[in-house]
């Protein structure tokens, strides 16, 4: 059977929660879409893992909010750190996980299709 | 934030950039051309190349400690160590190298022909090739290793018969220090990069997250 024609406009869906952004862009994960955490799955996308030093070296953070960043992607399940002893010092290591890895391939496919969907920013 | 490009590169490559550990070896090389000792004879290949390593270990030992104290480290993913070896080109370099090797050792290429008139050159072909290749360098460090790999295979036939095959050993040492500083002062000059943005990329996560 044929839907019947509405007049009235569509409702907003659950998800966008009726903050007037489109769909897509309320489905960035804001986990991820933080800058700092960006350039930690970045990095950690690209490599088994890597150490603390090496983290804040090629993401440019302080220590204190390289540390803040790790725990919150770990509370995300995103990433697994590593902590282990060495010359009485601690080496700590950090590892994407599988969903990190999903994450960060999802952000990207919706930052694309965003992009795609803008007037005047199509390819 | 630092340029997303340079961060994934950084990171895949953080070892291939340290090839400044070895430089000893090159360096070696160009001194051993300058007193103007010939190339080894076959047979004393491996006792060279034992010396040698005797020779480079305590600097390979502090340099590697010194970067790792530094910059930190990175272990690669298996997939990306491999990720190379299944290229068509260095596949087609190994077969060939495979068959010239079998070939040698039948005698099917002359009794003059030896293993290692091949793998030799086969190595470091190989080992210039996966930097070329490879499409996740940047562009400046393909060109940089391409121009080696022109100085090698435009100068090398020639000066294999100077001074009894000296010259190409400093040749060969020349271009392997030239790119491994090369590459060391990229990976320094990426860092510096990424640290000089270091106070935007604090400020937005200090102000998104108080």
């Amino acid at each position: 059977m044929a839907k019947p024609l509405s007049l009235l406009p569509p409702k907003p869906s659950a998800q966008a929660g009726g903050s007037g952004l489109g769909t897509t862009f309320a489905e960035l994960s804001r986990v991820v879409h933080e800058p700092a955490r960006l350039a930690i799955l970045t990095v950690l996308a690209n490599c088994e893992s890597a150490d603390f030093t090496f983290l804040e070296s090629a993401t440019g953070l302080t220590k204190g909010n390289l540390s803040v960043q790790l725990t919150r992607l770990e509370e995300a399940s995103l990433l697994a750190i590593e902590k282990s002893a060495k010359k009485n010092r601690t080496v700590t290591r950090a590892r994407i996980l599988a969903e990190g890895r999903y994450q960060l391939g999802r952000y990207w496919r919706q930052m694309e299709e965003i992009r795609a969907a803008t007037p005047g920013h199509r390819k | 934030m630092a340029d997303p490009r340079r961060v994934e590169f950084v990171t895949r490559h953080f070892t291939d950039l340290q090839s400044i550990r070895w430089a000893p070896v090159p360096a070696i090389m160009i001194l051993l051309s300058a007193a103007r000792k010939p190339l080894p004879g076959r047979g004393n290949v491996w006792v060279l190349l034992l010396g040698l390593l005797i020779a480079i270990a305590p600097f390979y030992w502090w340099s590697n400690a010194a970067i790792r104290r530094r910059y930190g480290s990175v272990r690669a993913s298996e997939e990306e160590r491999r990720r190379m070896q299944r290229h068509p080109v260095i596949l087609a370099l190994l077969g060939g190298l495979a068959l010239a090797i079998i070939l040698a050792k039948f005698g099917a290429l002359g009794s003059d022909a030896h293993t290692s008139d091949f793998w030799v050159p086969a190595a470091v072909l190989i080992a210039i090739l996966t930097t070329i290749l490879d499409t996740t360098n940047l562009p400046s460090r393909r060109i940089v290793w391409g121009i080696g790999l022109g100085a090698l295979l435009g100068a090398g036939p020639v000066l294999i018969e100077v001074a009894q095959g000296a010259a190409v050993f400093a040749l060969i040492g020349a271009v392997w220090l030239s790119v491994s500083i090369f590459d060391f002062l990229l990976l320094r000059r990426i860092f510096a990069e990424i640290s000089a943005a270091q106070p935007a990329a604090t400020g937005e996560a200090a102000e998104s997250h108080g």
